[in-house]
């Protein structure tokens, strides 16, 4: 075989550059070229890879992520509303004030229907409802647009709290007309009436002078006309309920709604106790009178929320009406949020 | 050697040369390709889903649309100018649709001037490339981003027709001034939609997108018509237009729209709201969310504050001889509240919002001066149980403080008036009888006041805060004496009444929740006084510009004219004002005399509001119960059908320490008066239940 040698004429420079496989190598080569200037061949085959591997690249880069910032905001704003609709299920499902507040949660908001409220208000017994608002300001609120220049009580705003709920009376313009703080814990008392204390009457200050034995008490209250009595014993149940015998009863220094505490000292198993009813407090001023020995008059009666301002403290000895002399404690007329949860004024 | 087989060798060399370097190059890009197309974005399918953003709509109380945000929604090309799809093409790349996602000889002649020519760089995007750098990558310049690029278009290439591109690329491009996409350039500069544009417009929006910034037909018109000419003249050599058609076109100007002139809201109001957003719901929400909002603005008070923000301080310019190029210029800021819900109706934050978007309104604080006096009044009337008819005297006052020299104030024009009644102290905003009643009130129940009336900023406690050398915001004043208006109800001002999702599910709303918080029988006697500063007192300016309604306000100017205030009030809307420069530098006329709050800020307050009231009819402000009034002697306290036998003023046990030294006394001798004297001036007092003018027993000040 012969070496390689350079060629040694421009003839064998020329015969060897024209030589088949220089020929076909140039050939390809412009062919290569020339077909990827015109068909974008590269182009194509790389767009083509690329194209099937799509799915498995990240969803990175500008464009993708303010498509995540959008898929962000609408969860947050998904979970908002839906939070809100759980929030109006309970408000609408709800079967008293106490599961109203343990449904709607901190930060959640929902409407509740207007006749909705009314039912809830309205399974309650009066005494107990009252703590909720009172009936006066409640037929106020939903007494029409009259009674409000023109823009009445439109909607009821629920907004969950840590300590309970809040209930706001809107208008159409979304003015808080009332509104009223519900606090969780005070709210079941209410409901379920306040639990029973173990002690005696005369621990708890707020009875003080005001402690009758069981029969004065109940002799007093047979003294007041018929019609009187369900004003006083306005939870039965709560004492029909307890076994033992009840031994003292006394009348709380404070009034609130128009309702003042009673307390019934029980004696059961060798223990004292105390149960809590609420009793109207005009039928409890009739109450009073009969205990301290007066003759009872009945066109005596002033309802202390007309009669005097909210705050008044009537020490002992005042008159509170016409000639009428409260036993010996003091009792104080007190605004109802004073004490007890309930409206805020 | 033979030229010719030099020649020979030569071509030879270079021919396997390159093809060694093709071959290498080609192995190289292989590589590199398999190494980084794993990590290279995503393509969304279809091309045009990702460049959807639902958007955030701002309304007026009074239901115009203020601005929307971050939205984008595609146009289809149909509904876009074909004349814009042509600017485009010519300018951008005219082989667009014989490509395959790279211009080829273009790019190698980039290369070559980039590489050999030093400080030249030319640009051979094109429409595909571009497209892929917006929606993936970032704008530095590599060559590895370059290379990213190329990979991803290819692929757009691949996978997308010519008009889903070309539809990609004019709904997602840049054109500054906010606006993303074509339809949005088209409202934000021309007022109309991507389909509508004349030939001009369009060839003036093809050209911005090369630099939006640079090109931003807001700040830089002959720039933006300089690049449009570029535009005409290659849609000229691209046969899209003809000779003609450019010469005519070259000699139009487009209008553009007027109110808007940046990527910026240009308002302070919507500033402030979306703040507000992005504290409550995060800048995703406010951008992406695709919510509506529905602030409390209204639109056409807003317009009338600019206005007469606007005029009031081209006047004080002119007052301070400030010419017209020359800066800095006095700043000036209003704020309108709504006195029975605390919506903030209208708000400017400074001057021009292009030139400083800093809020004033919101995030100003400056020293309000006398305007604060009003908090005292309510204080010492509160703790005291005086009244707008007691008497105090007007000397000069020096007050002890423990640890700190003692506080002599004095009154603003140096002069004073000897004994006087309380509401004329406030009508003409006397510093003297103000520092004697902090002295008696205590610092503590002045500061509690304004705070339970809406001052937020922190307050010092020493006496000067009752002159107001504590600094509180506009938004503040407004805020708190929209408290007094309202009879003492406190409501926390807001800028949001409702937001709802795209689907108009309410996420919130604002609920109106006024809370008692002053004595409306004491509220109504500061605002008596009040009432007295703009009828007769350093507030009477608002009567002589012709605004006549009920209204009751205070000017309040710092000692060194810096800050110049007026905040005032009708029952229903409560507005203040406030002037003076960002640095420390007094509001002095040409003369050196210093301007007040009464001539700079009060003819602003009182055009603002002849305006803004003009459809409302006129309401005074309603007196509680148990108030009456009676007529007091300025000077004496008295009623002047009794100044026979008691000319005098007459005060309880814990006023007269509030007399200056050795004028208590002067005060109880009763003078006799003769019959012939003229009346002496007097004032209506407002009296609440058991109060009475000349009460009390004298006794001498301590």
């Amino acid at each position: 075989m012969t070496p390689w040698y350079e060629p040694t004429s421009s003839g064998e420079w020329l015969k060897r550059s024209l030589s088949l496989i220089n020929m076909a190598i140039v050939t390809i080569a412009a062919a290569i070229l020339i077909s990827e200037l015109r068909f974008d061949w590269c182009e194509y085959v790389i767009g083509r890879y690329m194209a099937s591997i799509n799915s498995t690249r990240p969803e990175t880069g500008a464009i993708w992520k303010a498509g995540e910032q959008s898929s962000k905001a609408h969860t947050l704003l998904r979970n908002i509303i839906e939070e809100r609709r759980d929030a109006a299920r309970y408000a609408q499902e709800a079967s008293s004030f106490s599961e109203l507040a343990s449904g709607i949660l901190p930060g959640q908001w929902a409407n509740l229907d207007k006749e909705h409220f009314k039912r809830l208000y309205l399974a309650m017994p009066p005494a107990v409802a009252s703590e909720i608002i009172s009936p006066a300001r409640l037929i106020w609120l939903f007494g029409g647009d009259a009674l409000h220049d023109g823009k009445g009580l439109q909607r009821i705003f629920c907004e969950g709290k840590v300590s309970g709920l809040e209930i706001f009376f809107l208008n159409a313009e979304n003015r808080v007309l009332h509104h009223i703080s519900l606090d969780k814990s005070g709210l079941e008392n209410i409901e379920r009436g306040e639990a029973p204390l173990v002690g005696t009457l005369e621990g708890i200050p707020e009875f003080q002078g005001r402690i009758y034995p069981a029969h004065t008490f109940f002799n007093a209250l047979f003294k007041l006309p018929g019609e009187t009595l369900p004003d006083i014993i306005t939870t039965p149940e709560t004492l029909l309920n307890l076994q033992g015998e009840i031994i003292k009863a006394g009348i709380w220094n404070e009034a609130s709604s128009g309702f003042i505490k009673l307390g019934f000292e029980i004696r059961e198993n060798r223990k004292n106790m105390v149960l809590f009813i609420r009793a109207r407090e005009w039928a409890v001023w009739r109450l009073s009178k009969v205990l301290s020995g007066e003759r009872y008059q009945d066109e005596e009666w002033m309802p202390s929320g007309e009669a005097f301002p909210e705050g008044t403290s009537l020490l002992p000895g005042d008159k509170i009406s016409r000639g009428m002399t409260i036993n010996s404690a003091p009792l104080q007329l007190r605004p109802f949020n004073v004490a007890l949860p309930g409206e805020n004024r | 050697m033979n030229p010719f087989l030099f020649i020979i060798r030569s071509l030879r060399l270079i021919f396997y040369l390159g093809l060694m370097v093709t071959g290498f190059g080609i192995f190289a890009s292989a590589v590199i390709i398999f190494s980084v197309a794993e990590d290279l974005p995503k393509l969304p399918e279809p091309l045009s889903r990702i460049i959807e953003t639902p958007k955030t709509e701002i309304y007026a109380s009074t239901g115009e649309r203020l601005i929307t945000l971050g939205g984008r929604e595609p146009v289809p090309l149909s509904r876009i100018s074909p004349h814009f799809i042509n600017a485009v093409l010519a300018v951008e790349d005219h082989l667009f649709h014989e490509h395959y996602g790279v211009n080829k000889l273009r790019t190698l002649k980039a290369l070559y001037v980039t590489l050999f020519k030093p400080g030249r760089v030319e640009g051979a995007s094109t429409i595909t490339q571009q497209l892929a750098k917006n929606l993936f990558f970032s704008f530095e310049r590599t060559w590895l981003r370059k290379f990213k690029e190329l990979l991803v278009a290819f692929q757009i290439e691949y996978s997308c027709s010519k008009e889903e591109i070309l539809h990609a690329y004019v709904n997602q491009i840049a054109f500054g001034a906010g606006a993303q996409g074509v339809e949005k350039a088209a409202q934000v500069f021309f007022g109309k939609s991507a389909a509508n544009i004349t030939l001009g417009e369009a060839a003036f929006l093809a050209g911005l997108p090369k630099s939006p910034t640079n090109y931003n037909p807001y700040r830089h018109y002959d720039r933006a018509l300089a690049r449009r000419e570029v535009v005409i003249r290659r849609m000229e050599s691209a046969g899209y237009i003809t000779g003609e058609e450019a010469k005519d076109v070259l000699g139009e100007q487009p209008i553009l729209k007027r109110d808007h002139a940046d990527a910026r809201t240009g308002s302070y109001f919507l500033d402030a709201l979306i703040n507000e957003l992005i504290r409550l719901y995060g800048s995703d929400v406010v951008y992406y969310g695709g919510i509506r909002v529905t602030s409390t603005l209204d639109t056409r008070l807003q317009n009338i504050a600019s206005q007469s923000v606007q005029e009031g301080l081209e006047n004080l310019d002119a007052m301070m001889g400030i010419g017209p190029d020359e800066e800095p210029k006095p700043q000036g800021v209003l704020v309108a509240v709504d006195t029975s819900s605390g919506a903030v109706r209208a708000m400017v934050g400074g001057r021009d919002y292009y030139k400083s978007e800093y809020n004033r309104a919101i995030y100003s604080r400056r020293q309000p001066g006398s305007g604060f006096k009003p908090f005292l009044y309510y204080a010492a009337f509160k703790e005291l149980d005086i009244h707008g008819g007691t008497v105090l005297m007007d000397s000069p006052v020096a007050i002890p403080v423990v640890g700190a020299p003692t506080w002599r104030p004095r009154n603003f024009e140096r002069k004073y008036q000897g004994p006087m009644i309380l509401k004329n102290a406030l009508t003409h905003s006397v510093n003297t009888i103000a520092a004697r009643l902090v002295q008696g009130t205590g610092i503590e129940s002045v500061i509690k006041t304004a705070e339970m009336c809406g001052i937020k900023s922190r307050l010092e406690k020493v006496y000067s805060v009752a002159l107001g050398a504590s600094v509180v915001t506009p938004m503040e004043m407004a805020s708190a004496y929209a408290t007094l208006a309202s009879g003492g109800v406190r409501h926390e001002p807001f800028l949001i009444w409702r937001v709802e999702d795209a689907f108009g599910r309410v996420i919130h709303e604002h609920l109106v929740r006024g809370e008692k918080i002053l004595d409306p029988g004491i509220t109504f006697q500061v605002v008596d006084m009040m009432k007295s500063v703009i009828d007769n007192g350093s507030g009477r300016v608002i009567r002589t510009l012709g605004f006549s309604r009920p209204a009751a306000g205070k000017t309040g100017t710092t000692d060194s004219y810096n800050d110049a205030w007026f905040t005032g009030f009708t029952p229903s809307l409560c507005t203040s004002v406030w002037t003076g420069f960002d640095r420390e530098r007094g509001l002095r006329q040409t003369g050196g005399r210093g301007i007040t709050g009464g001539r700079s800020a009060a003819p602003i307050w009182a055009e603002f509001m002849k305006d803004a009231l003009a459809n409302q009819p006129p309401r005074d402000f309603t007196v509680p119960d148990g108030i009456r009034f009676e007529e007091a002697v300025v000077t004496t306290g008295c009623s002047p059908f009794d100044m026979g036998d008691t000319q005098s003023s007459f005060m309880g046990d814990n006023q007269a320490s509030l007399m200056g030294d050795n004028q208590a006394s002067l005060m109880g001798e009763p003078r006799a008066v003769p019959a012939q004297e003229p009346r002496p001036a007097t004032m209506m007092v407002p009296l609440k239940p058991g109060q009475q003018l000349c009460s009390g027993e004298l006794e001498s000040a301590p």
